[in-house]
C-alpha cells in the first residue's frame, strides 16, 4: 500500500460505484473511482503474476512451490480457476491443504477439492441465474437490465471484472462455475 | 505438516476424509478462520463433533438460541465468557435464519461483524448446519461467506435419514409453525437430493423421505410435486411388501385427488387403502380411509353415505383409542349436520370436535372445527359471531402454514363480510383467497372463490363483471368435472339473468341447474333450483307456476328434513300470497316461517319473516302492528349486520309513517334507507324508496316529487322492471316538474 501515491484509501461498497452516486463521490472526494480488477489470467502476465505470489508464500513457508504442486503445472490450473482473485486462489490451495497430511497436492486431491469448492459455489444458484451467468461468460458485458442481480453477481464473486487493454471493464464469470457438476 | 488420523466411525470414506479435513484446519489455523460444515443430518453431525473433539481437544459449543435478543456475537461471547477455546462450534444456524422474507437482522448485523471477529476470536469459528441454512446463509451475509477459508461436505446415508425422519416425526407436523415447517420441507428436499445422489442408500428409506417430504408439500398446498414422490415411493413399498407404508401412501394420493377434485379417482385410491388395511390389520388406518371416503361422499352430497362412513371410522378410532381421529371424527359428524340444517346437532357436535383438539393440542384441528362452527354460526345468520370464529381459524392456519386452511377461512370471511353488505371487505377477503388457490392450485377453491365473486358483483350490480367471473367460473368446474359447481354456477347464472330481466336465459340456464342436481341426485340443490325457478316465475307474473315450483321445493325440503329451505319457501309463498291479495294467508305463512326460524336459531330468516309480516300488516293498513313488527325486525337486522335488511325496514317504516301522516317520521325513515341502497348497491331498493318519497313530496305538494318519480323510472327502467318504470313515469307526469333554478347575476 505503502507503493500508491496517495495519503487516504477509501473503499467502497460496490453498490456505491455501480449507481447515481459515483459522479457526486468523485466531486466530493476529488478523485477517481477505480475498480480493483482481478488479475487477468487470460494473459501470460496475469498468470505469471499470480504464480510469483504463490511462490513467495511458499518460500516464506520454507517450502518451494515444486515441492507443493506435483506435476507443478497443477499450480496453473488453481490460477486459472481462481479468476485472479488472490484470496480465492488461496482459499483453494488451504482447502487442498486441509485435505491432505503430506505434499505434494497431487491432481487428485486437487480434482476433490475443486469439485466441493465448485459445489459450495454452485448450490445457491437458481435455474435464471445460470441462465443470466452464462450470458455474461458469453458477452463479457454487465447485465444492465437486472440491476439488483447485477450487484449479487458482483457481491458473492459470481462475476468479476477485468480491465481490457483500452482501459475499459470486461466481465466474465468465476471460472469455478465451470466446474459445477449439477446446475 | 502434523497430521490428525481420526479413528473409523464406520463413516463412508467421503465423509472420513472430510473429518480429517476438518481436525486438520483446527490445528493449522492461526486466527480466525471462519469454516463452514454442511451436514444435514442432527444425528451424523452429533458424531463427527464428538469425535473431532476426541482428536483436537475439548471445543467450545454453543446453539443458537433464536428467541434471544442477542445477535450471533453476543450469544458467542455469552458463552465463551472471554475464553479461548481451540475452536467454536456453532450450531443452529437454520433456526436463526427468517427463510420467508430472505432477510434476517441478525445476520445483516453478523455481515457487519466481520472485522470484530477477526480481530477477537482468534481461533476457528465452524458452522455446522444442514445444505439449505448454508445456501440461506450465502444469500443473507454474501461478504461473511466471501471470507470463509474452509467448508466442509458431509453426506448422510440411509441410517442417517432413518434417524432424521425419527427426529421429525417425534414433532407434531400440523401443529408446528409455518416457519418450522418451512425449515422441515427444506431439510426434508436436501435430503431426498443427498440419497437420490448416494448409490450405497436403501431404497425404503429415500421411500420414506419421499413421502414426508411428499406430506409437507400437501401441507403448503404443492400437490402436482407431492404427487410425484408419492408415485416414486408406490412401487419400492410394493416390492419390499411394506403394506402399511403402501396404504398411508395411497391414502396420501387420495387426499391429492380429493384436494384436485379427482373424486373418482379419490375414490379408488381410499378403496385400495381399505382393502389393505382389512387384509392386513391395520385399524387405524383403515378408519383414516373410511373417514376421507365420508369427505368425499360429503362434497358430493350423498350425506346419509358421509355419515355412515364417518360412523364406521368413529367406533374403530374409539376401540383404537385414537383421539385425534374421533375428534377429527366428530368435527365431520357436525359438517354433515350443517349441510343438513340440524344446527344444534352441529354446534354440539363441533364444539365437543374442538374441545377434543384444544385438549390434544392439535391446531389443524382447531382451526377446521373453528371454521366450521363460523359456518353455523353464518348459517344461523350471526354474521359478527361467524367473523370472530373465521379469523381465529385464519390465525391458526397462517400460524401454521396451512395455505388452503388459511384461503377457506377468507373465504369464508368474505361470505360472511358479504351477508352484512360489507361488499369491499367481502371483495378483499375472497380475492385473497382466490391467489391462495390459484398459488396452490386447488382448482375447487378457484372455482367456488369466483362464483361467490360474481355473486358479490351482481348483488352491486355490476353485471358484467358478474357475468366475467361466472364465466370464468363455470370451465373449471367443467374441465375438473364437478358436477354440483358446474350447476351452482348455471344457477348462479340463471339468478343474474332473472335480476337482468332476461327471463327466458334465466328458466334455460335454471332448467340445466336442475337436470344436474337431478343426475348426481342433489336433493338439497334439485329443492333450491326450484325454489329459484319459482322466483323466475313470480317476477314473469306466472302466479300458478310460480306456486307450482314452490309446491315441489318445499315437499323435498320436508323430505330431507331441511327446515331452512322449508322455511325460506313459506316465505317465498307467503310473498306469492300477498301478490295475488290472499293476505291472511300471506301473513299466516310468514308466521310459519317465523316459527321454524326461531326453532332452528337463524336470526337472519327471522329478521326477515317479521320483514315480511310487518308489510302484511301495511297491506292490511295494520299500521301499529306494521310498525311494532319492522322496529322488532330493524334491531335484528342490526344485530346481524344486514345493511340491506335495515335499508328494507327503514323504507317500510317510512311507507307506514306516510300512510299514518306522520310526514317528518316518513322523511326521516327514508333518508335513512336511501344511502344504504346506494352503498350496497341495491337498485331496485333505491328505486323503491325514491318511489316512497316522491309520494310523500307529491302529498306535501313539494316540488321535489317530480324529480323523484323522474329518478326512480330511470333505475326501475335501468333494471328492466318495466311495470314499476311505467307505473313511476305516470306519477311524474302527474307532478309539476320545478321551475328552473335563475341563473347568478354575474358580478362585474
Amino acid at each position: 500500500m505503502r507503493a500508491l501515491a496517495c495519503d487516504i484509501l477509501y473503499t467502497i461498497p460496490i453498490e456505491l460505484a455501480y449507481s447515481h452516486c459515483h459522479g457526486r463521490l468523485s466531486d466530493i472526494y476529488g478523485g477517481e473511482i477505480l475498480t480493483l480488477p482481478m488479475i487477468d489470467v487470460s494473459q501470460p502476465n496475469g498468470m505469471s503474476v499470480l504464480r510469483r505470489i504463490v511462490e513467495a508464500r511458499a518460500r516464506a513457508a520454507g517450502v518451494a512451490v515444486d515441492e507443493v504442486f506435483a506435476p507443478p503445472d497443477q499450480l496453473d490450473r488453481l490460477c486459472r480457476l481462481s479468476g485472479g482473485h488472490p484470496r480465492s486462489l488461496f482459499t483453494l490451495i488451504r482447502a487442498a491443504l486441509d485435505r491432505t497430511g503430506s505434499l505434494p497436492l497431487d491432481a487428485n486431491l486437487l480434482d476433490r477439492t475443486i469439485r466441493i469448492q465448485a459445489s459450495d459455489f454452485g448450490k445457491s444458484l437458481s435455474p435464471l441465474q445460470w441462465v443470466a451467468l452464462d450470458k455474461v461468460h458469453l458477452d463479457h458485458k454487465p447485465l444492465t437490465g437486472e440491476p439488483q442481480q447485477w450487484m449479487t453477481f458482483l457481491r458473492a464473486r459470481y462475476v468479476y471484472a477485468y480491465y481490457n487493454d483500452d482501459g475499459g471493464l470486461r466481465y466474465d464469470w468465476n471460472p469455478l462455475l465451470a466446474e459445477v457438476k449439477n446446475r | 505438516m502434523s497430521t490428525t488420523v481420526a479413528p473409523p466411525l464406520g463413516l463412508t470414506s467421503e465423509n472420513e476424509l472430510e473429518l480429517q479435513a476438518v481436525c486438520r484446519m483446527i490445528e493449522r489455523a492461526q486466527g480466525c478462520v471462519l469454516a463452514f460444515a454442511w451436514v444435514n443430518h442432527p444425528s451424523l453431525r452429533e458424531r463427527l463433533t464428538s469425535e473431532i473433539q476426541r482428536c483436537v481437544g475439548e471445543v467450545a459449543e454453543v446453539t443458537m438460541d433464536p428467541k434471544s435478543q442477542s445477535g450471533f456475537v453476543e450469544q458467542w461471547e455469552a458463552a465463551l465468557k472471554g475464553g479461548k477455546p481451540v475452536a467454536l462450534f456453532v450450531y443452529g444456524l437454520e433456526k436463526m435464519l427468517n427463510l420467508e422474507q430472505g432477510y434476517t437482522h441478525s445476520m445483516a448485523i453478523l455481515n457487519l461483524n466481520r472485522g470484530y471477529l477477526a480481530g477477537h476470536f482468534l481461533f476457528p469459528i465452524v458452522f455446522w448446519a444442514p445444505d439449505f441454512a448454508m445456501v440461506e446463509f450465502s444469500r443473507q451475509a454474501p461478504d461473511t461467506w466471501s471470507t470463509k477459508s474452509g467448508s466442509f461436505h458431509f453426506t448422510g446415508g440411509s441410517a442417517e435419514t432413518a434417524e432424521t425422519l425419527r427426529r421429525l416425526d417425534a414433532v407434531n407436523f400440523g401443529s408446528a409453525n409455518q416457519r418450522d415447517k418451512l425449515e422441515r420441507q427444506q431439510l426434508l428436499e436436501r435430503v431426498v437430493r443427498e440419497l437420490e445422489n448416494e448409490q450405497s442408500s436403501q431404497p425404503d428409506v429415500l421411500a420414506d423421505a419421499r413421502v414426508k417430504l411428499a406430506e409437507a408439500l400437501t401441507f403448503a398446498g404443492q400437490q402436482d410435486k407431492a404427487r410425484v414422490l408419492l408415485e416414486q415411493a408406490l412401487p419400492e413399498y410394493r416390492q419390499t411388501s411394506s403394506h402399511l407404508r403402501e396404504a398411508n401412501s395411497l391414502l396420501a394420493l387420495g387426499d391429492i385427488a380429493r384436494l384436485q377434485a379427482r373424486y373418482l379417482d379419490a375414490a379408488i385410491l381410499y378403496n385400495q387403502t381399505r382393502n389393505i388395511c382389512r387384509i392386513f390389520n391395520y385399524p387405524v388406518t383403515e378408519a383414516n380411509a373410511l373417514r376421507s371416503l365420508g369427505d368425499l361422499s360429503r362434497l358430493e352430497a350423498r350425506y346419509l353415505e358421509a355419515k355412515h362412513y364417518y360412523q364406521d371410522a368413529l367406533a374403530i378410532y374409539e376401540q383404537a383409542r385414537n383421539t385425534l381421529g374421533q375428534a377429527n371424527c366428530t368435527k365431520s359428524l357436525g359438517d354433515v349436520a350443517l349441510l343438513e340444517a340440524r344446527y344444534q346437532d352441529a354446534s354440539y357436535l363441533l364444539q365437543k370436535a374442538l374441545d377434543s383438539f384444544r385438549a390434544i393440542n392439535d391446531l389443524v384441528g382447531q382451526a377446521d372445527a373453528l371454521r366450521s362452527l363460523g359456518d353455523a354460526s353464518s348459517l344461523k345468520g350471526s354474521y359478527e359471531d361467524a367473523l370472530a370464529l373465521y379469523r381465529q381459524s385464519l390465525n391458526i392456519y397462517k400460524q401454521i402454514g396451512n395455505e388452503i386452511g388459511a384461503a377457506n377461512s377468507q373465504r369464508s370471511l368474505g361470505s360472511a363480510a358479504r351477508m352484512q353488505c360489507r361488499y369491499d371487505e367481502a371483495r378483499t377477503f375472497l380475492q385473497e383467497a382466490l391467489g391462495r388457490y390459484q398459488h396452490c392450485d386447488h382448482i375447487f377453491g378457484e372455482a367456488n372463490v369466483l362464483r361467490e365473486l360474481g355473486d358479490l358483483a351482481r348483488l352491486q350490480s355490476r353485471f358484467q363483471e358478474a357475468n366475467d367471473f361466472y364465466q370464468r367460473a363455470l370451465p373449471l368446474f367443467q374441465t375438473a368435472g364437478l358436477r354440483l359447481g358446474e350447476a351452482s354456477c348455471l344457477q348462479a347464472l340463471g339468478e343474474l339473468a332473472r335480476v337482468q330481466g332476461r327471463y327466458q336465459d334465466a328458466g334455460a340456464l335454471n332448467q340445466c341447474a336442475l337436470a344436474i342436481f337431478e343426475a348426481v341426485g342433489d336433493r338439497l340443490g334439485e329443492a333450491n333450483c326450484l325454489q329459484a325457478l319459482g322466483d323466475l316465475a313470480l317476477a314473469r307474473s306466472s302466479d300458478q307456476e310460480s306456486n307450482n315450483f314452490y309446491q315441489g321445493a318445499l315437499a323435498i325440503f320436508r323430505q330431507i328434513d331441511h327446515p331452512l329451505g322449508e322455511a325460506n319457501v313459506l316465505r317465498s309463498l307467503a310473498a306469492l300470497a300477498l301478490k295475488q291479495g290472499r293476505h291472511q294467508q300471506g301473513g299466516e305463512l310468514y308466521g310459519e316461517a317465523l316459527k321454524t326460524y326461531r326453532r332452528v336459531g337463524h336470526g337472519l330468516g327471522e329478521a326477515n319473516a317479521l320483514l315480511g309480516l310487518g308489510e302484511t300488516a301495511l297491506i292490511e293498513s295494520h299500521y301499529q302492528d306494521a310498525f311494532r313488527l319492522l322496529q322488532e325486525a330493524l334491531v335484528l337486522f342490526r344485530q346481524i349486520g344486514s345493511r340491506s335488511g335495515q335499508a328494507n325496514c327503514l323504507k317500510l317504516l317510512g311507507d307506514v309513517s306516510l300512510n299514518q301522516s306522520l310526514w317528518a317520521n316518513s322523511n326521516d325513515f327514508l333518508r335513512q334507507a336511501l344511502p344504504i341502497f346506494r352503498e350496497v348497491g341495491e337498485r331496485l331498493g333505491e328505486a323503491n324508496c325514491l318511489y316512497s318519497m316522491g309520494r310523500l313530496a307529491s302529498t306535501l305538494g313539494e316540488a321535489t316529487a317530480h324529480q323523484n318519480f323522474v329518478d326512480a323510472a330511470g333505475i326501475y327502467a335501468s333494471i328492466r322492471n318495466e311495470t314499476w318504470a311505467t307505473r313511476a313515469r305516470a306519477a311524474a307526469s302527474a307532478t309539476t316538474p320545478p321551475p328552473p333554478a335563475s341563473r347568478p347575476r354575474t358580478s362585474l
